[in-house]
């Protein structure tokens, strides 16, 4: 399922098909399903059991990050233009799809640039996409100005390692297709998010209204434990766990609902680590300022090069994670 | 109880220290005083929606982000410069300290990632917040501290409200993680209707702004405006009781944008304490600038 997930074409803005896949996946599993004008999919799943059954929300986003075709030049390559945050150098020579066309992302080959232009980084503006079109009139009939492109990537395991585009944030998604697919004594919202790398902006509005006693944020994270980075910038590492965040550019997590997860965590024998930087930013930077504020804490699947066509992630840290998560609903309707 | 606010352990996202002190003083003025999901503490007496009064309880600090070899290293809780930190004391809830260091040669260049704590790393935990020692001091006509800036908008609000008769209508917000873009207060506001909110802020002298000559009628901010209304009331009321207040332009964002759009949207104007050395060691406050703020306030309380 994580295979179908990722390889689906899911830039921010465009969630549909992404959105439809998950659909199929959890109908038979829920009580209601609402898809609203932004494109978000908001699912309840009522407590199976339990008396005075807390709320809670489980949010990942749809979206990735692609690219916009901005221009088509005469001789019919395509310009574009970043869809969230990306570095350009991670765009150099990489598939993509446009619909049903592939093309690939080209820069002037080495021979051909001057020892000046080696030196500098590569600026979006030197990079185009070439479809096979033989000039603006041919790339025309295939691909319009405002196209969105994905990036095309398969989805590979090796080891204990999955590589595959959109990580960030299909891996959340997975893992709440999973918790819907069982039974809990909470009342179980789980939504799914539109354009959260455009701004958090769908979890903005589908946040609203639900009050749920505890939110947690389901994410493909940075990790960037690579060699020769200082500690404070490896965010996460990745086989020690899912990843706690403390805080980031908009959430501070929640301690009563951090010290629960870290109770379960600690129950379940289920190993953890913390998100120990305060850059990025998720749809818990929506859902805790809503309604007048709600208890919401995000646990993460450390990927190594998000926002990338080859995210790479542990499947022991995804099995911790979905753990971790089953624990702490399985606790919290224990509760009850 | 200025130096007792500024020796208060409160950085943004962990205020409880800060709220329980100002509680205490709180409960004896108002009806109702509650904590919201995100900290914020809410004191109220009377429900018309007339005018809230704004104050952040937080402050800049650093969290603890790795430690390797006996360092630990450390990442910014709100808009906190390394330059700054390089040499400072910081301490943590649980009394353990640790001292800012920088290997590098000019402070002008580090960064965050460049500084690490020399502290005892054993008793700190990944995650665990701290905040520049204050070192509350006075001389003559003025106040110095480290951190000032984030605390003296508090010491003034308290001031105020200890000052003045009780309120019988009146909500004031001493708001939780303000320095996270006032994340506290627009939470609140949207889910609580004013007409009028009045937001007390600090503000760094320079150029435009003297210490001495009173406080600040802030009409515009680096992303806000004052409300118009709400400006030519207290302009007037600055006139006719002839109040130390001056009015004043600032590139600093003092939230009044994030806070006018909050919720269906509110009128809001910036009342502000200027600072001398804002953002660097020992920022120091006028006693006659807290205590024009201190009047400003109460006769806008009772006013409005």
């Amino acid at each position: 399922m994580l295979k179908v997930l990722t390889e689906a074409f899911g830039v921010s803005g465009y969630e549909a098909v992404v959105r439809d896949i998950i659909y199929k996946e959890i109908k038979d599993f829920c009580t209601e399903v609402e898809v609203d004008s932004m494109g978000n999919m908001s699912v309840f799943k009522k407590a199976k059991g339990g008396k005075g059954n807390k709320k809670v929300l489980l949010a990942a986003h749809m979206d990735e990050v692609g690219l916009v075709v901005t221009d088509i030049t005469e001789d019919g390559y395509l310009k574009f233009a970043p869809i969230g945050g990306m570095d350009p150098k991670v765009f150099i020579s990489q598939r993509v799809t446009i619909g049903d066309i592939k093309g690939v992302i080209a820069l002037k080959a080495i021979h051909l640039t001057t020892a000046e232009e080696r030196k500098k980084p590569v600026d979006i503006n030197q990079l185009y996409i070439d479809i096979g079109a033989k000039d603006r009139a041919d790339a025309e009939k295939y691909v319009s100005k405002g196209d969105y492109c994905a990036f095309d990537s398969k989805y590979e395991e090796f080891g204990d390692v999955i590589k595959a585009k959109a990580l960030d944030d299909r891996v959340g998604c997975m893992i709440m297709i999973d918790m819907l697919k069982k039974d809990w004594n909470v009342d179980l919202y789980c939504n799914f998010t539109a354009q959260e790398e455009m701004g958090i902006r769908g979890a903005m509005v589908a946040s609203r209204g639900i009050k749920p006693d505890y939110a947690i944020v389901l994410e493909g994270t940075t990790c960037n434990d690579l060699p020769k980075t200082n500690e404070t910038m490896k965010v996460t590492r990745r086989g020690q766990g899912p990843a706690l965040s403390i805080l980031d550019l908009a959430s501070k997590a929640n301690p009563e609902l951090m010290n629960m997860l870290m109770a379960a965590a600690k129950k379940y024998d289920i190993p953890y680590q913390f998100r120990a930087s305060t850059v990025g930013m998720n749809d818990a930077g929506a859902i805790c300022i809503a309604d007048g504020g709600v208890k919401a804490a995000s646990v993460s699947v450390p990927c190594r090069y998000i926002h990338s066509p080859v995210n790479v992630m542990s499947k022991k840290d995804f099995e911790d994670c979905e753990r971790l998560i089953e624990a702490f609903l399985k606790e919290l309707g224990e509760d009850d | 109880m200025t130096a007792t606010i500024c020796k208060s352990f409160a950085p943004a996202g962990q205020e409880a220290q800060m709220r329980e002190l100002i509680q205490k003083q709180m409960t004896e003025i108002f009806d109702d005083v509650q904590t919201d999901v995100l900290g914020n503490l809410i004191c109220k007496t009377g429900s018309s929606g007339r005018l809230c009064v704004e104050c952040g309880m937080d402050s800049c600090g650093v969290m603890i982000a790795a430690k390797e070899d006996g360092k630990a290293y450390f990442t910014g809780v709100g808009p906190i410069t390394a330059e700054y930190l390089i040499g400072k004391k910081i301490v943590f809830a649980n009394d353990v300290f640790g001292i800012v260091r920088y290997d590098g040669k000019t402070p002008s260049d580090a960064k965050l990632s460049d500084l690490y704590l020399e502290t005892e790393t054993d008793k700190l935990g990944i995650g665990e917040f701290g905040v520049v020692e204050s070192d509350y001091c006075e001389s003559r006509d003025k106040m110095f501290a480290n951190g000032l800036s984030n605390r003296i908008g508090i010491a003034a609000v308290v001031e105020a409200l200890k000052k003045m008769p009780k309120p019988e209508d009146l909500c004031v917000v001493f708001s939780a993680q303000k320095r996270f873009d006032a994340r506290g207060i627009q939470t609140f506001l949207g889910v609580n209707e004013f007409e009028k909110v009045i937001t007390v802020d600090s503000i760094g002298c320079g150029n435009a702004i003297k210490s001495g000559r009173g406080c600040s009628l802030v009409v515009v901010d680096k992303a806000g405006v004052c409300d118009s209304e709400l400006r030519t009331e207290l302009e007037n009321l600055i006139k006719g009781e002839e109040l130390e207040a001056v009015v004043t332009v600032t590139d600093e964002n003092l939230f009044i944008s994030d806070i006018s759009t909050a919720g269906k949207g509110t009128a809001c104007a910036a009342v502000a304490i200027p600072v001398e050395n804002k953002g660097k060691s020992f920022e120091g406050v006028k006693k006659s600038d807290f205590c024009a703020a201190v009047t400003l306030l109460t006769k806008a309380i009772e006013a409005l």
